[in-house]
């Protein structure tokens, strides 16, 4: 199996009132193609309850940056009571929604992803001593990028939310 | 015996869905989409009535011969719970709609050497292995798997439009 090691500890945004389910998930799939990651949507959940829709989604994206480490974002999305209610921006009538929403991001570096070093089980034990003492110093410097995207992408999503507020 | 590495699987992803949909149209959607997408249709059906509701399990295997050496292979597995029907007006013209919980499973297999020209004997097999793992190994995984996850994820978009959530978008 793969090693996988979390960089980028959760963050966690929540935001209760007036957003755009449509154009928060557009923002996150722009976003993902615009940093060249490879789109895994693990879970997509919708259901329609008397009190609104519960909608939970479970992203993957990842990025190979070498043959031998990999980042994954992982973003959990949860909204809770979305309710469909209309608004007048600009004199124009626009389709919105009104609810909770929680999201989390954390950012994980995957290295031998492609089990490259799993054939045998001493050419596995060298992998570890390789990786404790060798490629740490080569894995670090993704570390810095990785984490870097994700507070970028979660800075996206609150400004994103914060301009309903007002 | 060599064992021969000729697929490449991945399971896209789930969609649950619960709530009112119209399961004539995502019948057609699905079954459309492939068809449109170059792919010969294999089909499987199982229905069962339960005091809830029927429970329906519907897969589509859809299968594309690319080249001569790789074929592409998407599956789709739809399972239906509490499935029942209730006449509904939309856009002012009464319609049959349908109510129930589903789920529905996306994956996909890059089919390496589908005719099995590679199988003559052990030393085409491990020769077969060698162009796989080596010569061929960033192509098959980035370009030829990577297009068939682009193009399934266009379904998966297709399939959520028709249920009509939320976040029936993609930007690939």
């Amino acid at each position: 199996m793969a090693e996988k090691q979390i960089i980028a500890p959760a963050i966690t945004v929540s935001y209760e009132g007036l957003f755009n389910v449509f154009e928060l998930y557009k923002i996150l799939d722009e976003w993902q193609k615009k940093h060249n990651y490879d789109k895994t949507e693990k879970e997509s959940i919708e259901y329609i309850k008397p009190e609104g829709k519960y909608i939970e989604l479970s992203l993957e994206p990842s990025r190979k940056e070498s043959d031998y480490v990999k980042f994954v974002i992982k973003i959990h999305i949860r909204m809770d009571n979305i309710k469909e209610t209309v608004v007048e921006i600009d004199e124009q009538k626009e389709r919105m929604q009104e609810g909770k929403i929680s999201i989390t991001f954390e950012g994980w570096i995957e290295t031998d992803y492609e089990e490259a070093w799993h054939t045998k089980a001493g050419i596995y034990f060298l992998r570890i001593l390789v990786d404790k003492y060798v490629y740490k110093l080569y894995t670090s410097k993704f570390a810095e990028g990785l984490k870097a995207e994700v507070n970028e992408l979660s800075t996206q999503v609150k400004s994103f939310l914060n301009l309903y507020k007002y | 015996m060599v064992k021969k590495g000729g697929e490449v699987s991945e399971t896209l992803g789930e969609v649950k869905y619960s709530g009112e949909f119209d399961y004539e149209a995502l019948y057609l959607t699905i079954y459309n989409w492939l068809k449109k997408k170059g792919y010969l249709i294999n089909e499987t059906y199982k229905h069962k009535m339960t005091p809830s509701g029927a429970e329906v399990e519907l897969t589509f295997k859809g299968d594309k011969k690319v080249t001569e050496f790789f074929k592409y292979k998407i599956e789709c597995e739809t399972k239906i719970w509490g499935l029942s029907e209730f006449e509904a007006t939309r856009h002012g013209k009464k319609q049959k709609l349908n109510k129930g919980r589903m789920n529905i499973t996306l994956s996909i297999t890059l089919h390496l050497d589908y005719n099995s020209r590679f199988d003559k004997s052990e030393f085409t097999q491990r020769l077969f292995n060698m162009i796989r793992f080596t010569l061929l190994r960033k192509k098959i995984i980035i370009v030829w798997a990577g297009a068939l996850m682009a193009e399934c994820y266009q379904l998966h978009t297709e399939i959520k439009k028709q249920l009509g959530m939320e976040t029936a978008y993609s930007a690939w």
